[in-house]
């Protein structure tokens, strides 16, 4: 699987969200299941994914499917 | 109960445009007395926001009973809620159309409306609050908390955790919930002030406002502290934080190793508490002092809560180290549960003793600790949910289960079936709990006995080997 793949599998798991979804448009709060309970698995599920572990301001700038990107580049994760 | 007095400059309510001070609180007391009548039952829908803490607050000041329902509720359940217990007003920042009440008046953003029909339920004003226990599995039941029930527990709690009136703390949890209120009590009951914020621990303008308004306390349930651990003690020290407090269930070894470290760093007292609503808020607490040594314990029983173990024969347990049934008694203890208002007329208290449903042991030095719950109620992420009931429920949505929990997160079983995302998200919506702490397990076949009653012990290793084969 590519790395791409792994970040979009746990997106659907996480927060429940089909793959055709998993774009741009795809932010905090835009989806019922991304609220801040949704956040945390999320984050949990990456950290899990890529053994990284994400300080409290990453963990707020996560905003959305794209900007998770830039974020984990900080953890040497290119996706 | 609170005694807002007029020349009391001190800031209660910390709010996004300014500040409302206890002296202003006793002010908006004397308006809304001419609003409101002792003893007549009213709704308040409640949100993080200073008008909900305020009429919370002056109600209970002026001998209105209060029954306390979360924001997100659904005008259906208000109106279902509204014909079993007949209020005369309700409180609510959104618009009411159903028949039968008006508006009356505006109070920021909340709005008051009066009901226009005969029937009002008048009812003892010793009585303060009504919060709901179920969510939305089963009947709405209420959980009845007297005057003396707030005012007593706050007080035990005010000393284990040492609030002053310096203390400021922050709306981190929802009002309708018995540790939130509790926050809110303690804390004017203390004199000290409260931060409010409608945001929460993972997001910023949650730690923008905290900094910026010096907030020095922090509470919250596991999930909060999925964030709380990752904040660095040089950050907890800038903004000024030197207590936090954790109820609501247990929380996860590490994260608790994790938060214990910080907190030293960062000279933080951290408190782990135990309570539940039928005993007002809280039941013991553990002191800061005594996390290291007594790792993994909820401490010992706050002032005016005696606590002891029984066995399921009702013995009563003496040995250290010895599990049984954690029971309680003393002035934290619940009037009883309503679910009309007829309930309320008759409300006495059964008996000073109540069993908790926690099993649990005491150890030589006193110190409690939780190991399990007797009955099938679960508690995940400070929600309390009914197992049997999510198994009526998905009954309706045509799914054979049995559900059980472990560590705070729902787990429920099913035999063979593939198809069962659907079941998850329906099931989500309907009790109302974030699917990612439903976890839908296929397990082949429910163990069962001879009369074909489930083993339950089995059943959660059978959860707990499929999950680890993954």
């Amino acid at each position: 699987m590519s790395t791409r793949d792994r970040y979009d599998a746990v997106f659907m798991n996480s927060i429940s969200v089909p793959k055709e979804e998993l774009n741009d448009s795809l932010t905090y709060e835009s989806v019922p299941t991304w609220d801040s309970i949704g956040h945390m698995s999320l984050i949990a599920g990456l950290e899990t994914e890529f053994s990284v572990s994400l300080n409290i301001d990453d963990v707020i700038d996560f905003s959305s499917y794209t900007h998770g990107i830039e974020i984990l580049k900080k953890y040497n994760i290119e996706i | 109960m609170f005694d807002f007095r007029a020349d009391d400059k001190s800031v209660a309510l910390v709010h996004e445009n300014g500040v409302v001070t206890y002296g202003d609180l006793k002010e908006l007391r004397d308006f809304f007395e001419s609003h409101t009548v002792p003893g007549n039952l009213t709704f308040l829908v409640c949100s993080n926001t200073w008008e909900s803490i305020a009429i919370y607050a002056l109600l209970i000041e002026l001998r209105v009973p209060l029954l306390l329902l979360r924001c997100e509720i659904r005008e259906e359940e208000i109106e279902f809620l509204a014909d079993n217990y007949k209020p005369w007003l309700i409180f609510w920042n959104s618009k009411i159309i159903f028949n039968h009440f008006d508006e009356k008046l505006k109070f920021g953003s909340y709005k008051l409306y009066q009901s226009n029909s005969d029937e009002i339920s008048k009812i003892d004003p010793s009585i303060a609050v009504l919060i709901p226990t179920s969510g939305s599995t089963g009947n709405p039941q209420m959980v009845v908390l007297s005057r003396r029930n707030l005012a007593e527990n706050s007080k035990g709690i005010i000393n284990a955790l040492g609030i002053k009136s310096a203390d400021r703390t922050v709306t981190s949890l929802p009002m309708n919930y018995s540790f939130g209120l509790s926050v809110i009590n303690t804390h004017f009951m203390a004199g000290a002030s409260i931060v409010v914020t409608t945001h929460s621990v993972n997001e910023r303008d949650f730690w923008d406002t905290i900094e910026k308004h010096r907030v020095t306390t922090i509470s919250g349930v596991p999930h909060t502290f999925n964030s709380l651990t990752r904040v660095s003690p040089k950050k907890y020290s800038e903004i000024g934080i030197n207590k936090i407090t954790q109820a609501g269930g247990k929380l996860p070894k590490e994260q608790m190793r994790k938060m214990f470290e910080i907190s030293r760093e960062a000279k933080i007292q951290f408190y782990v508490m135990y309570g539940q609503t039928e005993a007002t808020a809280r039941i013991s607490v553990l002191n800061w002092r005594d996390l290291e040594k007594q790792f993994g314990s909820v401490g010992k029983a706050i002032d005016g809560v005696d606590l002891w173990i029984e066995g399921e024969d009702g013995q009563l347990i003496v040995n250290p180290n010895e599990e049984g049934l954690v029971c309680i008694s003393g002035s934290n203890v619940f009037l009883g549960y309503s679910e009309t208002v007829d309930d309320l007329l008759y409300l006495k208290p059964k008996s000073q003793k109540l069993q908790t449903g926690d099993v649990g042991y005491l150890d030589s030095s006193g110190f409690l600790y939780l190991t399990g719950r007797q009955k099938r109620i679960a508690k995940c992420s400070g929600v309390r949910i009914n197992l049997d009931d999510v198994d009526k429920i998905t009954d309706e949505f045509g799914f054979s289960t049995v559900s059980i929990s472990i560590n705070d997160q729902l787990y429920v079983a099913v035999e063979e079936i593939e198809e069962f995302e659907n079941l998850k998200l329906q099931l989500s919506r309907r009790i109302e709990l974030h699917p990612n702490l439903i976890t839908i397990v296929n397990i082949g076949t429910f163990p069962r006995n001879e009369a074909g009653k489930i083993r339950y012990k089995e059943l959660e290793s059978m959860v707990k080997q499929n999950l680890a084969l993954g």
